[in-house]
Parts: C-alpha cells; sequence; structure tokens
C-alpha cells in the first residue's frame, strides 16, 4: 500500500537524477593484482583421446561445473539446464565424422559446453544486451538484464544455452554460497568460469579432470597450453561450417 | 450565487478527494505502525562511512554489479583507501551474520526491515545467497591502505 503513496508522490516530487553519481567510470584495479588470468583470446582445447582411453571417465568436469555454479539437476530434459555436459560425437559433430574417424567417436560421450564463439549468434540477438563479449573473448551472461525471451538460446547452434522454467533451487543437492543460483525466468550458460580466472583459478572442469583431458589457456599466447595442442595435434571444432568460430577445439 | 444539486455533488467531492489522497493517508497510518532498525552487522567497519552507505548504497550496488557482470573490474577501493571485492558477498560476510540481539540472522531479513517497512520488495536473493558462507571473514583486500578513490 505505501508503493501507492510512493508512486503519488514521486508523480509530484520532482527526483534526482538516478545514475547522477555514476557519471564518470573510473578504470579499475583487478581483484588481487598479478593475481587474475588475463588473455588475448580464451580458448579450450579437450583432447579425444584422453577421453577415448578414460574408458571409467566418473564425469568429474561436469560435477565440478554443477557443483561449482549451483547448476540444478533437473530430471525433465524439457527443463533441464546445460553448462557443461556429455554428448555422443555423433551429435557433437553433425556430418564431421567421416567413416574413417568416426566409430568409437561418434557413439561416445564427450563434453559439450559453450564455444565461446568469436562471432556469436545469441549475443547479436539478445535484445537487452543481457549476453555480450567479452574483449578477451568469453560470451557472459548479465542475469539481471536477462527478460527470459529466449532468442539466444533460437539462436545458439550448440544447444548450450538453458532457460529456467522453474526455480533451480529446490533441485540443488548442495549449494556453493560462493556462487549464486539462478531464477526463473532467466536463460543461463558456461562462463569460462569467469569468476575463477579473476581469482587465477583455471576453470572448474579443466581442474577438475584427472586425465588432464581439457586444456585452457590464451589462443593469442604462442605458449600457451592451447597453442602447443593446436600447433602439435589435428583437431576440429563443432559446426565450423556456419562461421561462429569456435573457442572451443577438439583434438582427435 | 448558488449551487444547484449540493446534496449530490459535495458529497461526490468529498469522495473523489478521500479516493484521489487515498494514497497518502494509507502510507502514513502504515508508516506510524512502527519501525525497527536494521541490526548492527557483524565486522568493525563499514565499506564507506555509515551515511554515505546510508544514502548511495543503491548506487553502490547498481556500479558494483555492472563493474563486475559488464566489465569484470571486482575491486573496489573506498574513499580511505582500503580495498574490497566487490560482491554481495561482501556485504553478506557482515550483513548476513546475527547480531548481539540475535535479530536479523541473514542479509535478506537485514534489508527487508527498511524495504519491507517501505514497500519496497527486493528481488536480489532469489539468486544470491543471503547467508555468509560457513567461516567467511569480512572481505577486505589486502593490501590497503592507499590513495582513497572515493564513493562508488
Amino acid at each position: 500500500m505505501l508503493k501507492l503513496s510512493l508512486l503519488a508522490a514521486a508523480g509530484l516530487a520532482r527526483t534526482r537524477p538516478l545514475f547522477a553519481s555514476l557519471a564518470s567510470v573510473r578504470p579499475e584495479d583487478v581483484l588481487e593484482p598479478g593475481a587474475a588470468l588475463k588473455a588475448g583470446r580464451w580458448a579450450m582445447v579437450i583432447d579425444v583421446r584422453k577421453c577415448l582411453a578414460a574408458t571409467d571417465c566418473p564425469d568429474d568436469c561436469a560435477r565440478a561445473c554443477r557443483s561449482e555454479h549451483n547448476v540444478p539437476e533437473i530430471g525433465d530434459t524439457r527443463h533441464e539446464v546445460k553448462w557443461l555436459w556429455r554428448e555422443p560425437g555423433e551429435h557433437l559433430f553433425p556430418g564431421e565424422l567421416d567413416q574413417f574417424r568416426g566409430g568409437e567417436l561418434s557413439r561416445r560421450r564427450l563434453p559439450a559446453l559453450c564455444n565461446h564463439c568469436a562471432n556469436p549468434p545469441c549475443t547479436r540477438v539478445c535484445p537487452t544486451g543481457a549476453t555480450f563479449s567479452r574483449p578477451d573473448g568469453i560470451v557472459v551472461m548479465d542475469p539481471h538484464r536477462c527478460i527470459g525471451c529466449r532468442f539466444c538460446m533460437a539462436a545458439c547452434p550448440y544447444g548450450s544455452r538453458s532457460f529456467n522454467w522453474e526455480d533451480p533451487r529446490p533441485h540443488l543437492k548442495a549449494v556453493n554460497p560462493d556462487y549464486p543460483t539462478r531464477t526463473k525466468g532467466v536463460v543461463e550458460k558456461c562462463t569460462f568460469c569467469d569468476e575463477r580466472l579473476a581469482k587465477g583459478r583455471p576453470p572448474a572442469c579443466v581442474e577438475a579432470c584427472k586425465y588432464k583431458a581439457m586444456s585452457f589457456g590464451d589462443l593469442k599466447d604462442a605458449k600457451s597450453p592451447v597453442a602447443a595442442l593446436l600447433r602439435d595435434n589435428y583437431s576440429i571444432r563443432r559446426k565450423p561450417e556456419l562461421g561462429t568460430q569456435p573457442a572451443v577445439y577438439y583434438v582427435i | 450565487m448558488r449551487l444547484y444539486n449540493a446534496q449530490y455533488i459535495l458529497p461526490g467531492l468529498a469522495i473523489f478527494l478521500a479516493a484521489a489522497t487515498f494514497p497518502f493517508w494509507r502510507g502514513a497510518a502504515a508508516r506510524s505502525a512502527g519501525f525497527r532498525s536494521p541490526p548492527n552487522p557483524a565486522g568493525e567497519r563499514c565499506i564507506e562511512p555509515k551515511q554515505v552507505m546510508r544514502t548511495e548504497h543503491m548506487r553502490m550496488l547498481v556500479r558494483w554489479r555492472d563493474a563486475v557482470v559488464r566489465e569484470d573490474s571486482r575491486t573496489y577501493v573506498a574513499s580511505d583507501g582500503t580495498r574490497w571485492e566487490r560482491s554481495l558477498r561482501t556485504c553478506v560476510a557482515c550483513h548476513g551474520h546475527a547480531d548481539a540481539q540475535g535479530r536479523s540472522t541473514t542479509a535478506a531479513a537485514a534489508c527487508s526491515e527498511c524495504h519491507g517497512h517501505m514497500d519496497a520488495s527486493l528481488d536480489c536473493w532469489d539468486c544470491h545467497h543471503e547467508f555468509a558462507a560457513p567461516g567467511s571473514r569480512s572481505a577486505r583486500l589486502e593490501p590497503g591502505p592507499a590513495a582513497g578513490r572515493g564513493p562508488l
């Protein structure tokens, strides 16, 4: 009821501009000087050979991601929320796996996540600017601005975005208090663990894989582990024909 | 001069005035219902002086949100040079604890002492956690102090 009186008063009173004191944006320090991981272009290389060799893979990458970011496990596949998940190779690389390279690769379930495209279709269609590319290539979500229109989900050719059809909190077995949950009505996705990079830590999935199948680094740094892997090995990306320029490479 | 149909017009005017001013007197009645000030937070000091936080906390939260999510700028240098992680966790670390009287055990409860009174709904806690992590301490960063930068 007080809201009514506030609204009424707002119509009568001249109010100070809301963002008057925010006119100038100052250059700010990073969280801890020297600690944050910075890159010209973040990229991930998944060594599929190690994934295939690990016949007893306990799915640590996806588990770590879910627990780190409070990703709910909703039984209903129509409502499921995916950041990093595992998908059969034939779904990851439709038309890419020929009769020579296919076989086991097409059947086995491999890690899939947001490709953090250099030319991301999702950010182009977002009407509020809630999702955008950072200068270092990470495609991030600002859930505060998400209006839940799901254009980005329609645009993403990789199924890397999920909508919260319901409150995710009841579906969390354990809550990591250092990372927010999301709420009903917003889209979410993998963020290449930008919050961990800011504290100088690699992405949770990279850290969790005991077979060291995932590498993370700066594509523009010739000495980075991803650059070395890509230089010396044959790699493919998901749906390269779409021109999205994914930053997740699969060494096969 | 003569007012025709006064028996209709005067009660009509009275009803109109009562309805038009309804938000004000209804609000005044609700305000007089009593207000509990939010409990004192744990921790020895706030990020900016108390008076600044009282008037500017909402702008600070908006600025921090945009700085972290959109600019990857995560350190706040307060006007006295102390450095803080721009995070709602920084607020919750102190305001998410019970005070000496045991009131308001969560930051959401502390916020709602005022916001609830003003009938302003907050949706921060739909996603952000209102409890301080077990064993969490003040989120003040080292090193400090250095040259101050000032509010927000």
